[in-house]
């Protein structure tokens, strides 16, 4: 076989030379003061789409003596400075490289790690071009957009052997005294879980506006459908009020799939059924939530919680007070306390991180199915081995959606 | 393009579907920021429409976009639509629309979407030579999607383009179709003459297609071709990964030089896969290269192998417990205890040494095979293993050991014999109880008894009814020894339950002097003290011993103070003040007082205030109370009283008088001197008034001419506190004095045989000794009550004012207070006047102390 070929030297020159810029001054953190790792020795990482949340996850891994944060991207130059202002702040120093086309960050050989926070529809482009370029990823939640985005990470992720997580510290934070209370054997088997992460998103119509200056709009909608500029279509804020990129259906999930990566994650973590999805989605009716239904009998209802309903009661955060993680309910690796700690010892040991892409990634898809529910407005049946659904075309085709341009995974 | 025209007019014609006019507003729809925009309007419709009347929808839609009338958005839309209801009637159309550099994405997004149509995978194909290159990319993307093995041959032909990132999709679209003939195209697809980072991305993104080719067809071959020749360690990875997954034996020797490298990526590569991939030959091939690594990697691998799950592994890794390294040695240990069997259990249990006894023990802990119990209770027979076996097999809490972990009770080893107890203590339940005691009693040795008891306690500590278990144990009461016999009333007070108390005043009523000071302790540890208030009492009033009745009235006192029924409380302190003689009991019965806020606890806490051992700690308690009080605007009579005699008290402490004062201007804001003017008969003469608070609501104000004279008052008036102040009048000489104290002032008319009215406004005043030399040998006597009657060192800071100056100890507390017009300084808002001169008590002690009347 004659594969036309090109040298690694060659290849790193080519991508790394340009990009990688020496410190004009060795720090005494550099140097490995103060109990921290030299700097040969700590994990290099760049951070992906800096926005509000991605600026302030950055700082958490920023705070751990095992990151050197080096890079920051974003399609937003008030974003792209804010990012790194704040990663030099914490060095002292002015070394953070600023991109906008997150594949030049990408191509830097030096890059061990990328954390990713863009809006939902470029979370699998970005996971996957990670991956492929031999990063470890971890992405904010939701993991996807559609429901196939996601079997494409996990397998980018495992074909490219990286360590690959989705996000979500309330997964831990909110239900994991709960699920560990739920799981203590003392309330007997877990009937259903209840919570309620909060609507669907819609489609967005808003007129174009002139571009502003501050942003790449073409970069901005990557693989989504074309759009006229809004500044309302991606902007950060919070919410589905019509006035972030969350209320749209192109760019998000809504909050079914913004606080679904928390709450549904949680959800399915105590019910111990993270590794695989409903085989029934009913949608709302006769005043019944929309309902999920597992092959286990068990349910997950979207309303109030975030609670288990077991056949001794209803188990919430306060149902024990000494709780022990009871044994095959997984949890933090290496002791951790965080998702990030978690995510940054698993980089290290090369174990599986607790929000590892195929939990996160079914997560996403119970949000997703919801989703769908409510918008087809009937019962879907749901085969989670072959991740389609089962006698619905229609439904089907919503699985997936084609992507606009040079977008594709 | 005849029949599009062709279904336009039959929709016309046949009167519209349902709901023409969303129709109609569809067409002209450009922009919206509402939420029931057209669109939402159509989506409704849609979900509506049963699945057997679709396809007039899908008419609807093909009209839309036929449409010349119809806007850019509602096209867009409409195609959107169509991606769920379309069907092959809608292909030719959106294959017309495929160049269409406004419609070309959302016409793909249709035929994308129709993947049981020969037709759709035709239009795609067709529009790939035609469209320009940015809708190419999109094209190949959605033939790629649609995984047409046909669409191999047209792809390859685009992928020789000029353009590089025509090339780079075409080559990842390939890479998606897969198959031999995309492999052939994808490895002949020459490179274009572009600047080197576009050279290269193509190169990435043909090993990236051949890795998905290779991994689909799971050609070996391939795969380590790509692994020996790919540019980037991460493509090698993962072709060696998708080798592990092709051919594992193939893999393996290759996966052992890696594990082995000093680079670290392609090593992370397989690390990560050990989670995932591959079978017995890569856990064999990895765990054999632990001896070659650094302490470091082997405990990482060690970690991961364990992880794994595969027990291939751990023969290899059980060399590794002998390492002389700790981390190493303490990785294997849990490797091993995670891969293990009952035979592994057994090893382990003999590993468990002085420095790594708690990690073998928290490894076998966490063991899950099947086998592991019986071979720990095998390894109860070994007295070289039996203590750290009894150890775990408590933790595992194995009901199978109980009767050999009973047997090793009476072992001559004592470290055998502590750790079955223990396990014993672990596993035994509610029901063992019985058992159990008749163990412990048929031991002599008194050392090894205890141990019995010890695990009697554990257990029943255990219990949720705990009355079962004083029921259980303490039948034994009579047959056991003394120690058996302490250890059953501690139980009994632990349970609390009123089935115990037997036992307690058994032990009462024994001549044996060790029992009976227990039972006397026992009954004061009560944990449901309600039953034991009355025995308490009894030992109290009339035991002989007089320690004995001690601990027995402040156990009373404990335990009346933790009554939560105030009459209770208030009955058992009462009753306990009366034989409480010592400063010690009486500060608990202070103690069990203050929680309660209530006025009935007032005397009892009072009656302390005269006692000089304890009357700090009343006054305290009294204090906390009227506070209380206050803020609940709920004052009791008597306290005005409370706080001038706490006020007055010379041993009274700085900060207390101050919150005495403070507490009063908020019960008594009246209380304390007026001044102002009198018009008598017509003639105005200065005149002053000591307002002085009586409880209950009742008044006493004395008229004066001035202050700081012994003279005669003009009037005393007396009064209540009503709605608009505090009503006040005196008759006396047919004349009739009325006032009214309020917020505004205290004014008044004079009527009868004198009349005229009057005036005045609270006033602050100051001590008169302020800023005179103090008295000879107050320091010396001030610096000794500092210093507990002893002598201070002289460098000791003293006030120089005259005794009885109660405001600040040094110069710069006190300053703030003095400057003129500025009342309280900064230490907070204005204080009320001075009450002092309306205080008798106050007044007494002034008195006392050789001061002028009036003043403090």
């Amino acid at each position: 076989m004659n594969i036309p070929n090109q040298s690694r030297r060659t290849f790193i020159k080519s991508v790394g030379a340009a990009a990688v810029a020496l410190p004009n001054i060795i720090t005494s953190n550099a140097l490995g003061a103060n109990g921290v790792p030299p700097a040969s020795e700590r994990i290099v990482m760049a951070g992906l789409g800096m926005g509000n949340r991605g600026t302030g996850v950055l700082g958490a891994f920023l705070n751990s003596p095992d990151i050197q944060v080096v890079a920051v991207n974003d399609v937003q130059k008030s974003h792209l400075t804010g990012a790194a202002n704040r990663v030099n702040g914490k060095y002292r120093n002015q070394d953070c490289a600023t991109y906008e086309d997150y594949r030049e960050i990408l191509a830097r050989d030096d890059i061990d790690m990328v954390f990713c926070a863009p809006p939902d529809h470029w979370h699998a482009q970005m996971m996957v071009d990670a991956c492929k370029a031999g990063k470890d990823v971890m992405c904010e939640k939701p993991l996807t957009l559609t429901i196939a985005e996601g079997r494409k990470i996990v397998d980018a992720a495992r074909r490219y052997g990286r360590i690959a997580a989705g996000g979500s510290q309330r997964v831990l934070e909110d239900f994991g005294r709960a699920a560990c209370a739920a799981n203590s054997g003392r309330f007997g088997k877990i009937l259903s879980a209840n919570a309620s992460p909060g609507g669907p998103p819609r489609p967005c119509y808003l007129p174009g506006q002139p571009v502003s200056d501050d942003i790449n709009w073409d970069l901005w909608l990557g693989p989504a459908p074309w759009a006229p500029y809004h500044p309302y279509r991606c902007s950060r804020a919070y919410g589905l009020n019509g006035k972030g990129f969350r209320t749209w259906e192109d760019y998000s999930g809504g909050m079914m799939t913004d606080w679904g990566g928390h709450k549904f994650g949680g959800a399915l973590h105590g019910l111990r059924l993270d590794h695989t999805g409903p085989s029934e989605i009913i949608p709302p009716k006769d005043g019944e939530p929309l309902t999920y239904v597992f092959a286990t009998g068990q349910t997950l209802k979207v309303q109030g919680g975030p609670n288990y309903v077991c056949e001794g009661g209803d188990v919430n955060k306060n149902s024990m007070r000494d709780l022990k993680v009871p044994p095959g309910l997984r949890w933090y690796s290496g002791g951790a306390n965080s998702l990030v700690g978690d995510f940054i010892h698993c980089v290290k040991t090369r174990e599986a991180p607790f929000r590892d892409v195929e939990w996160s990634h079914r997560t996403a898809t119970v949000c997703h199915l919801g989703n769908i529910a409510l918008k087809l407005k009937r019962t879907l049946k749901w085969d989670p081995v072959n991740e389609d659904f089962i006698g619905d075309s229609e439904a089907s085709r919503l699985v997936d959606r084609p992507r606009r341009g040079p977008w594709q995974i | 393009m005849k029949n599009y025209v062709a279904i336009v007019m039959a929709c016309a014609v046949l009167g519209q579907v349902a709901g023409a006019d969303v129709w109609d507003d569809l067409a002209t729809f450009t922009s919206s920021t509402e939420r029931s925009s057209p669109p939402v309007a159509v989506n409704d419709l849609i979900v509506n429409t049963p699945a057997g009347e679709m396809g007039a929808i899908e008419d609807r839609l093909i009209a839309m976009i036929s449409s010349t009338h119809s806007t850019l958005e509602a096209k867009r839309f409409s195609c959107r639509m169509l991606q769920r209801v379309g069907t092959e009637k809608s292909v030719p159309l959106l294959g017309s629309l495929l160049c269409d550099e406004a419609l070309s994405h959302y016409a793909r997004l249709t035929l994308e979407r129709l993947t049981d149509s020969d037709a759709a995978s035709k239009a795609l194909t067709e529009a790939l030579d035609k469209a320009p290159d940015p809708l190419k990319i999109g094209i190949m993307g959605s033939l790629a999607a649609r995984g047409d093995a046909k669409a191999v041959k047209p792809i390859a032909r685009t992928a020789r383009s000029d353009n590089p990132a025509v090339t780079t999709a075409a080559l990842h679209a390939l890479g998606k179709l897969g198959g031999k003939r995309a492999r052939k195209a994808i490895l002949k697809t020459p490179v274009p003459a572009a600047p080197l980072a576009a050279r290269t991305a193509i190169q990435a993104a043909r090993y990236d297609a051949m890795l998905m080719v290779a991994d689909a067809i799971q050609d070996a071959e391939l795969l380590e071709e790509i692994y020996i020749t790919a540019p980037t360690a991460a493509h090698s990875g993962a072709a060696l990964r998708g080798l592990i997954l092709v051919d594992e034996s193939r893999a393996a020797p290759l996966v052992a030089e890696l594990v082995k490298d000093e680079a670290s990526y392609p090593r992370d590569v397989v690390l990560t896969s050990l989670a995932h991939d591959g079978g017995a030959t890569l856990t064999e091939a990895v765990a054999g290269c632990l001896s070659e690594l650094p302490a470091g990697r082997q405990c990482v691998l060690m970690a991961l192998l364990a992880k794994r799950g595969d027990p291939a592994a751990l023969t290899t890794i059980e060399t590794f417990v002998e390492s002389k390294m700790a981390t190493v040695r303490d990785a294997a240990i849990r490797a091993m205890a995670a891969l293990g069997d009952g035979a592994t259990a057994a090893l382990l249990v003999s590993q468990a040494t002085d420095d790594q006894r708690e990690v073998v023990l928290d490894a076998l802990v966490r063991m899950t095979h099947p086998d592991v119990n019986t071979q720990l209770i095998a390894a109860l027979d070994d007295k070289t293993t039996a203590a750290a076996a009894c150890a775990v097999l408590g933790r595992r809490a194995v009901k199978e050991a109980m009767p050999t972990l009973k047997g090793l009770t009476a072992s001559a080893d004592g470290q055998i014999q502590r750790a079955a107890w223990e396990a014993l203590g672990r596993i035994a339940s509610v029901d063992d109880l019985d058992t159990l005691m008749q163990l412990t009693l048929s031991i002599e040795d008194e050392k090894a008894a205890r141990m019995g008891y010890g695990c009697v306690r554990t257990v029943s500590a255990s219990a949720s009814d705990k009355n079962a278990c004083i029921e259980d144990v303490g039948k034994y009461y009579d047959a056991a020894n003394e120690v058996g016999k302490l250890f059953i009333l501690d139980l009994a007070a632990a349970g609390g339950a009123a089935e115990g108390l037997v036992y307690a005043r058994s032990a009462l009523a024994s001549d044996n002097k060790v029992l009976h000071d227990k039972a006397v302790k026992a009954l004061a540890a009560w944990s449901q003290p309600q039953h034991v208030y009355g025995d308490l009492l009894k030992v109290a009033r009339s035991d002989t011993d007089t320690k004995s009745r001690l601990l027995a009235l402040r156990g009373y006192i404990s335990q009346g103070g933790k009554e939560r029924k105030q009459a209770t409380c208030l009955d058992i302190l009462t009753k306990a003040q009366a034989l409480a003689t010592r400063p010690e009991e009486k500060r608990l019965i202070i103690a069990a007082a203050n929680p309660w806020q209530e006025a009935a606890f007032v005397p009892l806490v009072r009656a302390y205030v005269a006692d000089p051992a304890v009357a700090a700690e009343a006054r305290l308690s009294l204090l906390n109370k009227v506070e209380h009080f206050t803020k609940q605007h709920n004052v009791p009579a008597g306290i005005i009283q409370t706080l001038n005699t706490i006020v007055a008290d010379p041993a009274s402490d700085l900060p207390q008088v101050e919150r005495a004062m403070q507490l009063l201007d908020e019960v008594a804001p009246f209380a304390g001197d007026w001044q102002g003017e009198l018009t008598l008969d017509g003639k105005q003469q200065p005149v002053v008034a000591q307002v002085i608070d009586l409880g209950n609501g009742a008044y006493q104000a004395n008229l004066l001419p001035e202050f700081d004279k012994r003279v005669a008052p003009l009037a005393v008036l007396t009064g209540t506190t009503g709605a608009k102040g505090i009503a006040l009048v005196a008759t006396a000489d047919e004349t009739r004095w009325e006032g009214t104290v309020a917020t505004n002032g205290f004014s008044g008319t004079v009527s009868g045989k004198r009349t005229g009215t009057f005036r005045l406004s609270k006033v602050e005043r100051l001590s008169p000794e302020l800023g005179k030399a103090s008295t000879r040998g107050c320091r010396r006597a001030l610096r000794r009550h500092e210093h507990g009657g002893m002598a201070a060192p002289e460098r000791s800071p003293l006030p120089v004012e005259a005794p009885g100056w109660r405001h600040g100890r040094y110069p710069e507390e006190r300053q703030p207070l003095f400057k003129a017009g500025v009342r309280g300084g900064s230490r907070g808002p204005p204080r009320v006047p001075d009450a002092s001169a309306a205080c008798p008590a106050r007044t007494e002690a002034r008195q006392q102390r050789g001061l002028p009347a009036g003043h403090v």
